[in-house]
């Protein structure tokens, strides 16, 4: 019997194939380590962004009542959400949210690719509950129907917005109207506190979810910080002895937003107070 | 051996040397990597109390009334700074400021030295045997009934 390979020739072979199974081995080991650090440099950067993006949100709270416009565009897109685990924020297509536990932020449900416009204004109701910011950006049209110029002239300028016209090329159109007294946002009747902030929040984000989310905030920080109010101005009754502090007291006892009625009564103390030079409720 | 054993070995060698190589890139790399974390967390660290120092500076519940705003800087409200000293337990304040000591250290400016006339432990939440990162903000205090405006420094520890 012949063999077709004598010993020399089997020992080349099983050479050349034990280095190809070994670098076939060290390849995929490698194609391994660099997929599991491309995956993990990509959750690290989307959640260094949330993060950065979380407190530069906080930021624009300290600056009120002025318009800002980002410089550069911001390239990835925020989604804004109102579920079971509250106001949430997250990157599209990204691994994880952040809370929005504290911030009184309104905003449509898609913000970015694109310049991030904010702005920040104290709500007052009329002593100041907190610094609401409104977040947009310039792919979202604001329409406007003639029977809701009010608001469309309240809208900052730097936001796009227009009067019964669209203009094409815009990722997001909210289209607001007014029919009788009520403010109807995408469909939507407002059905909140008359102020005109809380509705510019609703036509800001266009989402009923999303403006009951930051309401429902406004609600708790109101019930909490009445009692603030409530014992300054109780502190202020016993150091000063104006019945003004004590008539007061019972609307801080409440555990809501003020009534209208109430809203004028604090007004109009406040101006007596101002007036006699006495310390102010707010 | 034979000179076929020998071949082989070298082969095995050379696999063998090049996988301790990776191993210990590896395991260099894993130390780099968790260097730079704790660079991150350091960096974030001192990020959150810059973050938590501006959201107290304006807080509504010690924020002065209308009556100084043209101060034109951060003021505290003295009476709102002791009526907040009262809602220390409220769960709603405990889940907003976190972790978080809060004394605002008021001073006399008398003719040129600065003496503390009263310190206001108003908010404290810091656990037990946790990391504390301080910061010392200089702020107006004004006290509505005497009509005076006090140098402050607002100290803000936080987990």
């Amino acid at each position: 019997m012949v063999f077709m390979f004598n010993k020399a020739q089997i020992e080349i072979s099983f050479n050349w194939v034990f280095v190809l199974v070994a670098g076939a081995a060290i390849l995929v080991l490698f194609y391994n380590v660099i997929s599991f650090e491309t995956d993990a440099t990509s959750d690290q950067l989307g959640r260094t962004v949330m993060e950065r993006m979380s407190i530069v949100l906080s930021s624009y709270e300290s600056s009120v009542d002025s318009v800002r416009i980002s410089t550069t565009p911001f390239n990835r897109l925020l989604i804004f959400s109102c579920g079971i685990d509250g106001h949430r924020f997250s990157l599209e297509n990204s691994v994880g949210s952040v809370h929005l536990e504290q911030d009184l932020l309104f905003s449509p449900p898609r913000v970015g690719e694109s310049r991030l416009i904010s702005w920040s204004t104290v709500l007052n109701v009329p002593y100041p509950v907190g610094r609401v910011t409104f977040l947009v950006d310039n792919m979202t049209h604001y329409n406007f129907s003639n029977d809701a110029k009010y608001y469309f002239d309240l809208f900052p300028g730097e936001i796009s917005k227009s009067l019964n016209y669209v203009p094409p090329g815009f990722r997001d159109v909210i289209n607001i109207d007014v029919t009788g007294d009520d403010l109807v946002v995408n469909g939507v009747e407002y059905e909140g506190i008359d102020i005109d902030v809380l509705k510019m929040g609703f036509i800001i984000t266009g989402d009923e979810d999303l403006f009951n989310c930051t309401m429902d905030k406004i609600q708790e920080r109101t019930r909490a910080i009445n009692k603030v109010y409530y014992n300054r101005t109780y502190e202020l009754n016993e150091s000063v002895s104006i019945t003004f502090y004590h008539q007061v007291l019972p609307i801080f006892e409440e555990e809501e937003i003020p009534s209208p009625a109430n809203r004028n009564e604090l007004a109009s103390v406040n101006d007596l107070l101002r007036n006699r030079n006495l310390p102010r409720i707010y | 051996m034979k000179k076929a054993q020998i071949q082989s070995g070298e082969s095995i060698t050379v696999v063998i040397i090049v996988m301790i190589l990776i191993i210990i890139g590896l395991v260099y790399l894993s130390n780099f990597r968790t260097t730079q974390t704790q660079s991150l967390l350091e960096d974030e660290s001192d990020l959150d109390i810059l973050s938590t120092s501006l959201r107290i500076s304006n807080m509504e519940e010690f924020t002065c009334t209308s009556e100084v705003a043209t101060i034109g800087y951060k003021c505290f409200d003295y009476f709102k700074v002791k009526a907040f000293k009262n809602l220390q337990d409220d769960p709603y304040y405990i889940r907003r400021m976190g972790n978080v000591n809060l004394t605002l250290i008021i001073y006399d400016d008398l003719n040129t030295t600065l003496q503390i006339n009263e310190s206001i432990n108003f908010f404290d939440n810091l656990q037990e045997n946790r990391r504390i990162e301080r910061t010392f903000y200089p702020i107006n205090v004004y006290h509505p009934v005497d009509k005076k405006t006090y140098f402050a420094i607002l100290e803000v520890s936080v987990q």
